[in-house]
């Protein structure tokens, strides 16, 4: 990599190589060269070539997608019809994260991608999306990827490029062809049509290789427990919408189910009162998810204990309520009779199957990707049994594919089997079982290709690391969950050269190897019922009309179903769980779990996640051994510990994180961090929980101790900063009822207006001054308490629309975190087993705002519509207005956040929101540019702006609908109608600050079996008019 | 302790019959000008003054060195986090105010109220009220995120016909510190021409006497000159008077009048000013006591001054004490929650270590000197200033911290603390207040000649057998007093 001139305008970050910046004619010719019929690839980069290749991508794909393959790029003497520069553009795509794929929109700023959002026409989306898919685009900007193609032998690595690889590559795989002993392809979990069709092909053109396949957080489990059940391998389709009894088993459905969004969406939906619907949801679990948090009943359960939980449950339903089982049921009554009333399944087991048999029909049980295919093939049968399946739960059969595993790939590189090894995506150096011994066994391989974003472990242990292109740098495809058929097409150029898989294996086994685009087309004209290869580019017009309206939807219409089938039990024995040693101190479990943030590791240079807190934890930048409170008091560990973690005598060590909720004598330890391999922001952060994780305990495994070294570790957490003393504690406890209100749908039905009863009791609010009068738009925002599960998705929207900084985790553990929405949770009761709720908190916008009268400057005033304005320019930073917030959302600039940004960092900015500087105050603006833009395209328009036409960015990305804004001068809007929810209640209402943004109050739906129906026993009655007079407006 | 019968420099024995004597050791005008005048223009700069001088120039470097890091880097250089948005740097602020008080309120409201005592330390007293506001102004200044803009917080003419936010305490600081630094220093400096005549008069080196002539305003004690001035000095006393009670209210009101839990209570205004008035004299005393030691002052600063100003520290020490127990008493009377947790936090919560510091420093301490031996024995009294100091940094420490750490929403909570830019900035204000205290020592005179020679007991035209010690004959005009004849015009 050049590192020569600094100068931003030149882009520096774009240059692959000195002769690039020479551009001398050898460096041309290599270019032209490089991959024949190639990709378009930046050139030696000057700021108006850069803008010339920006530009032009836009206007090619101005029509329906981008970055048509073009020989020459031209500036535009005239602007292209339908681009006007500064204004955004969007274009469907798919984010894929492993085997599962989501269609999302990329917003397109002059070229640029800057945010992610869900394609509102997806099914499975509904216009949301997680957080992982919105910052999926920051990976694209992340100045460590891998720049050129590397060519390593022995110790020496050489920069080389592509022409120079294809050289390699047209020499090493044509004299393979045809036979193919001793080449080996490693894939990812992909839903790819292209790429299963091109290792398709690579299987007939190289007969003697063979596949694999090693995804680190897979769905395997899944799918072959739908297999176990139903004798054919399918991916289940959950209804939540219409169950109103849900069985959760370990699965966190609505933040780790495959449809997790769709299920947010339906499980919100289905929780409803006012609209007569209030599901009720069970949940056994180890660690602490959010579906859990959602719970009525959640059960902290040792992940191990789960499975016996279920077959507890199932000898309760079977025994003890009398449900038939079914024909083809794979267990007998008698199979049964020894799980009754096992203790794994608690204290409630009977009410739970009561509530189910009641609900036949509609109820749903569903297991969890690391349960073992056993334990869903159980749920399967009791969903069959229940007459679930066909309603709640249907199948899509999918195929799959015969792949080799990891542990068959190792055996076959140890047996010298291997001599050409090609790594299509992953870092399995990184996350291989650690009991395989993979960076050994990859050395017996004479020819490591590894195709990787990053030159990673992976790429280091190779001969050759050759850069993959961004999703965002890429044609390609991806198969939804619901079987339809998705479009991946590029926003912008690669920036640094990239190649997808695709493109990789099609060079390996096309006589001519074909370009990403024309992969994607081929593989197009065969799913629409054609023949590969795809006509030439307007050739065939009724083609290109179909490929432009898959390419501009995203996805082919009609290719997604919206139920699958029922299918019918196949009579195979569904395997009763194995019980080991009793657990406890000396014999914990451990659960690896998949990390929010970084996933299997492959987001950890990703800052916006290292920085996006854990819902539960709120931990940041690390992973830690999740412990319970119990637990850690027997093994005397206290909140930052470092402890040795020891599994079958791998060790590792671990920072302890007291994480109330998580099951007795079971730890909890996400994967994905630790990694010495990654670019600058993940280095350092966390421990690597992979080198405890052997092949066949994948998930799970029982035998582990902790051992003390004495040792402490600073865990940066956004809530809790400091560990709090039993008198803070107690005062926590005796104010999240007033800030967090909640009830019981029995509450709600004998007072919906319960929520006011919980406030503090005051006098009349009086105001120190006149209080204006909005006559026009007066915006407020409503977020509903029931539907918000705290998935954090509005967190990075937030962040990726409002430029909002990454300040690093020191900044964090003092309190600096900028963030300017955040997800409050406060646990209730028992340590142990206490109830959570989420509370998204950000600015606001006092109508009598406390920030605003002390500032000495005036540099934040409300506007005529009532939003409380941040004028940057003019703060000069005294902090005034934080400390007398109630609300703590402003955020303080305390250095300057954006210094270390490179050029190509920057590109990611949006530049509708003013970046801010070093010493000045910010904080939620409810989107004031997107209010600003509604308005001009209002007016534009000659209309006044509707409900509907503004939507910030944590309502859109919002899966539950938790988030609403809008117009509360608007008696029809959507807030409006909210505000009037008899739920609505303002958060330090008390204060007379008239806040604009309300919240619904909580209701939680306990089986009157097991709790309580009441939280709140009425309230005396004969004050009603107290709380009248309190309320001043709306609901005190 | 040593009698007092037996002790010539102890006049604190009470005896209701008579004023005690307020300058002692058989001292005349010519003696007094002479000792204080030779401490500036005769005497050999001890060597220590050098080593002190050395070492508080150094401290005030780090000062500089301190902020100058701050302004390249950021706030962020200080423990700051979001909950606790203000730190040591308000806190520092608070305290350098709360010193200067003594000085006003020695030259101000003591003069008003013919507190004849007051002569021999409010000169001191009100050197250290510049050099306390000096630091003070300091820390507002340097505290917010974009010191380049930090004018916008006066009202300037400026083309957007933009003006500050005038409902905001902050604007109100600017304006009554602002105020309270030009009186403090007019009044200084208006007290302190008829001794720079001295001093030129006295002067040997030729520069010594250009500088000192300068800043005499040509002083000549003409009747005319006298009359002028002690009107001037009335006047300035009118207008200080009020700001004693002002500055510090005002300074109340950055927490008054927030809503904060701990600092939206309206006690605060009284509170804040006898806290003042408490951390003022402790630090006048802290001073005193070494300055009247080294430099021969002991005749004319008295054990009885020092026993005054600890009665004024016993006296404004219990209220603050007081006020102490009314907050508590009010957040437990008054029934909101937030503010009765405040409260209990503050002494039980995670600062309760620095509470307590407080409440043994401020209330106990100064209990202490109803027992007329601690109240006369000079190095007690001198331990006790410091713990009094110590304790009312503290106390603005509890109040601006321990609020913020913990307010409504409990996920904001947070711990401060400080780094070591903060603490290295504090030290550092300290070196300036030394060094400045340093050269006022070195080149002003320390003790208002003029206006001890009106309290002399030679002064006195009754004064009886005493009159023979001097050269006086007859009466002296009143606005004249104690004016020395022999001294070329200046007393």
């Amino acid at each position: 990599m050049s590192e020569t001139a600094h100068s931003p305008l030149r882009g520096q970050d774009y240059w692959r190589s000195l002769q690039e910046l020479a551009d001398t004619d050898e460096f041309r010719h290599q270019l032209d060269n490089e991959f024949p019929g190639g990709v378009d690839a930046p050139g030696g980069m000057t700021r108006r070539r850069f803008l010339q290749i920006m530009s032009a991508s836009i206007a090619l794909s101005s029509l329906a997608g981008c970055r048509w393959p073009t020989e020459r790029i031209v500036p535009f003497a005239k602007r292209p019809a339908g681009y006007a520069p500064g204004t955004p553009l969007q274009f469907a795509t798919t984010f894929e994260l492993g085997p599962v794929a989501h269609a999302v929109l990329a917003t397109s700023y002059d070229g640029r991608p800057i945010k992610i959002d869900g394609n509102p026409e997806f099914a499975l989306s509904g216009g949301a999306t997680s957080a992982l898919a919105q910052a999926s685009v920051l990976d694209l900007y992340d100045p460590d990827r891998s720049k050129a193609v590397i060519s390593r032998r022995g110790r020496s690595a050489a920069e080389t490029d592509w022409a120079t690889f294809g050289e390699w590559a047209a020499g090493h795989f044509g004299a393979l062809r045809g036979k193919g002993a001793g080449l080996a392809i490693l894939t990812g979990a992909t839903s790819s049509p292209s790429l299963r069709g091109l290792l398709e092909q690579a299987g007939r053109a190289f007969p003697g290789s063979r596949t694999y396949q090693w995804e680190p957080v897979c769905r395997r489990n899944e799918i072959l427990g739908a297999k176990a059940a139903f004798g054919q391998p399918a991916r289940p389709q959950l209804d939540l919408e219409r169950a109103a009894v849900i069985v959760d088993f370990d699965a966190n459905v609505l933040q780790d189910g495959a449809t997790a969004l769709k299920c947010s969406r339906q499980f919100a939906k289905g929780r409803k009162p006012d609209q007569g619907r209030m599901n009720r949801l069970y949940c056994w679990e180890s660690g602490y998810s959010t579906t859990g948090g959602m719970a009525d009943h959640r059960f902290p359960t040792p992940a191990r204990d789960i499975g016996p939980a279920a077959w507890a449950l199932a000898a309760e339903l079977v025994l003890g309520e009398g449900l038939p089982l079914p024909v083809g049921a794979g267990l007998s009554r008698g199979d049964l009779s020894r799980w009754r009333g096992h203790a794994a399944g608690g204290a409630h087991l009977g009410a739970v199957a009561r509530d189910l048999m009641a609900n036949r029909g509609k109820s749903l049980l569903v297991a969890g990707l690391r349960q073992p295919a056993a334990v869903h093939g159980l749920v399967h049968t009791l969903n069959t049994a229940l007459g679930n399946v066909g309603t709640t739960i249907t199948f899509i059969p999918m195929a799959v594919p015969d792949f080799g595993t990891i542990e068959d790939l190792v055996r076959d590189l140890d047996a010298g089997r291997i001599d050409t090894l090609v790594i299509l995506d992953g870092n399995p150096v990184y996350t291989a079982p650690a009991d395989l011994d993979f960076p050994a066994a990859l050395g017996k391989a004479a020819h490591r290709i590894h195709l990787g974003d990053k030159d990673d472990a992976t790429g280091k242990a190779c001969t050759w690391h050759l850069p993959r292109a961004h999703y965002l740098e890429a044609w390609s495809d991806a198969t939804g969950w619901d079987g339809s058929y998705l479009a991946v097409q590029p926003l912008i150029a690669p920036l640094y050269d990239g190649h997808t898989a695709a493109e990789l294996l099609s060079l390996m086994v096309d006589e001519t190897p074909r370009t990403g685009w024309q992969i994607a087309r081929d593989t197009f004209a065969v799913m629409t019922g054609g023949r590969a290869p795809a006509p030439p580019q307007d050739t065939d017009r009724a083609f290109e009309q179909g490929w432009q309206a898959f390419v501009h939807d995203g996805f082919l219409q009609g290719s997604g179903r919206e139920r699958g089938e029922t299918l019918a039990l196949a009579g195979g024995a569904v395997a009763a769980p194995a019980e080991g040693a009793e657990l406890g101190p000396q014999n914990l479990e451990i659960v690896f779990v998949h990390d929010q943030s970084v996933w299997d590791g492959r987001f950890a240079d990703n800052a916006w996640l290292q920085e996006m807190p854990d819902f539960m934890s709120k931990l940041t930048w690390d992973n830690a051994a999740l412990i319970g409170p119990a637990t850690a008091d027997a093994l005397g560990l206290k909140h930052g510990d470092l402890v040795e973690l020891n599994l079958g005598g791998r060790t590792v060590e671990a920072p302890v994180y007291v994480q109330p909720g998580q099951a007795r004598w079971s730890v909890t330890v996400s994967l994905g961090y630790g990694r010495t391999d990654c670019g600058r922001v993940g280095l350092g952060a966390g421990f690597d929980a992979y080198r405890l994780r052997t092949f066949a305990a994948r998930d799970f495994a029982a035998g582990l101790t902790v051992g003390r070294t004495g040792r402490t570790h600073v865990l940066a957490t956004t809530q809790d900063h400091h560990a709090i003393d039993q008198r803070g504690a107690a005062e926590v406890q005796s104010r999240v009822p007033r800030l967090v209100r909640e009830g019981t749908l029995a509450d709600y039905e004998a007072d919906g207006h319960f929520a006011d009863h919980l406030g503090i009791h005051h006098p009349p609010l009086l105001s120190l001054w006149k209080e204006k009068e909005y006559t026009g738009h007066k915006w407020g925002m409503g977020v509903d308490l029931n539907a918000c599960n705290g998935c954090n998705a509005c967190l990075i929207g937030c962040q990726s629309e409002n430029n909002v900084p990454v300040v690093g985790k020191d900044e964090v553990a003092r309190g600096r975190e900028m963030s300017w929405i955040r997800l409050d949770r406060y646990f209730l009761g028992d340590p142990e087993a206490p109830t959570v709720t989420p509370q998204p908190v950000g600015c606001v916008h006092c109508e009598l705002a406390p920030c605003e009268q002390v500032c000495p400057v005036a540099a934040t005033l409300h506007t005529e519509e009532g939003l409380n304005a941040m004028v940057y320019n003019r703060c000069v930073g005294t902090r005034y207005c934080s400390n007398n917030c109630p609300y703590k959302v402003r955020r303080f600039n305390w250095f300057n956040n954006f210094e270390d940004l490179t050029a190509t960092q920057r590109l990611v900015l949006n530049p509708d929101v003013t970046v801010r500087a070093r010493g000045v105050m910010e904080k939620c603006t409810y989107c004031v540019q997107r209010i600003e833009k509604a308005r001009v395209a209002a007016r534009v328009e000659g209309r006044r702006i509707m409900d509907g036409d503004i939507t910030p960015a944590c309502a859109q990305t919002c899966p539950t609908e938790a988030i609403v804004f809008g117009d509360l001068n608007d008696p029809t809007s959507r807030v409006s109608r909210m505000r009037e929810d008899s739920r609505a209640y303002d958060l330090l209402g008390y204060l007379n600050v008239k806040p604009r943004t309300f919240y619904l109050a909580r209701l939680r739906n306990p089986n009157p079996e097991i709790a309580p129906a009441r939280m709140h026993d009425g309230h005396g009655g004969g004050h009603d008019q107290d709380h009248a007079q309190e309320a001043g407006h709306g609901h005190g | 302790m040593k009698s007092p019968v037996t002790d010539p420099l102890d006049n604190t024995l009470d005896d209701p019959t008579r004023s005690p004597e307020l300058v002692l050791g058989n001292n005349d005008f010519t003696t007094l000008t002479a000792k204080v005048s030779d401490i500036v223009l005769e005497r050999r700069t001890p060597r220590a003054w050098y080593v002190a001088f050395i070492a508080t120039a150094g401290l005030t470097g780090i000062l500089f060195l301190m902020i100058g890091y701050l302004f390249v880097k950021g706030v962020g250089v200080w423990g700051l986090n979001n909950p606790v948005g203000w730190g040591w740097a308000i806190v520092n602020f608070v305290f350098w105010v709360g010193i200067g008080h003594a000085g006003t309120l020695i030259s101000a409201i003591l003069f008003l109220l013919r507190q004849k005592w007051r002569t021999s330390i409010n000169r001191f007293a009100e050197a250290m009220t510049i050099f306390a506001v000096i630091c003070a102004g300091i820390f507002p200044g340097i505290h917010v995120g974009r010191v380049w803009v930090v004018y916008w917080l006066f009202p300037l003419p400026n083309y957007q016909a933009m003006w500050p936010n005038f409902r905001s305490p902050l604007l109100w600081d600017v304006f009554a510190v602002g105020t309270y630094a030009t009186v403090s220093l007019l009044f200084w400096y208006t007290g302190m021409v008829p001794d720079l005549a001295t001093l030129r008069d006295r002067a040997r080196g030729k520069l010594q006497q250009i500088i000192y002539g300068f800043f005499a305003l040509g002083w000549r004690g003409s009747h005319r000159h006298w009359h002028r001035y002690e009107k001037a000095y009335l006047i300035l006393a009118g207008l200080a008077t009020p700001l004693v009670l002002s500055v510090h209210s005002v300074v109340s009101f950055d927490f008054a009048t927030s809503q904060l839990p701990g600092w939206h209570t309206t006690i605060f205004p009284p509170y804040f000013v006898a806290g003042a008035v408490f951390s003022g004299f402790a630090m006048v005393g802290t001073l005193l006591i070494p300055a009247r030691q080294w430099f021969g002052l002991k005749e004319f600063i008295t054990l009885h001054h020092l026993e005054n100003m600890n009665k004024i520290i016993l006296a404004t020490g219990s209220m603050v004490g007081f006020a102490y127990a009314t907050e508590f008493f009010i957040a437990w009377y008054g029934g909101n929650p937030n503010e009765s947790f405040a409260f209990v936090n503050r002494a039980f919560g995670p600062y309760a270590w620095a509470y307590w510091i407080m409440v043994s420093c401020n209330v106990i301490t100064p209990q202490l000197f109803w027992i007329k031996r601690i109240r006369t024995s000079v190095p007690v009294m001198w331990v006790l200033y410091i713990f009094v100091n110590i304790g009312m940094w503290f106390e603005r420490f509890v109040i601006t911290v321990t609020s913020l750490s913990r307010d409504f929403l409990p996920s904001s909570w947070a711990y401060y603390k400080p780094t070591l830019v903060d603490i290295l900035t504090f030290a550092g204000s300290f070196g300036l207040f030394f060094t400045l205290v340093l050269l006022f020592i070195r080149f002003l005179p320390m003790v208002a000649m003029a206006e001890v020679k009106t309290v002399m007991p030679i002064a006195d035209a009754h004064s009886g057998e005493r009159r023979s010690v001097g050269d006086y004959h007859g009466d002296i005009p009143r606005h004249a007093r104690g004016r020395d004849d022999r001294e070329g015009g200046s007393r």
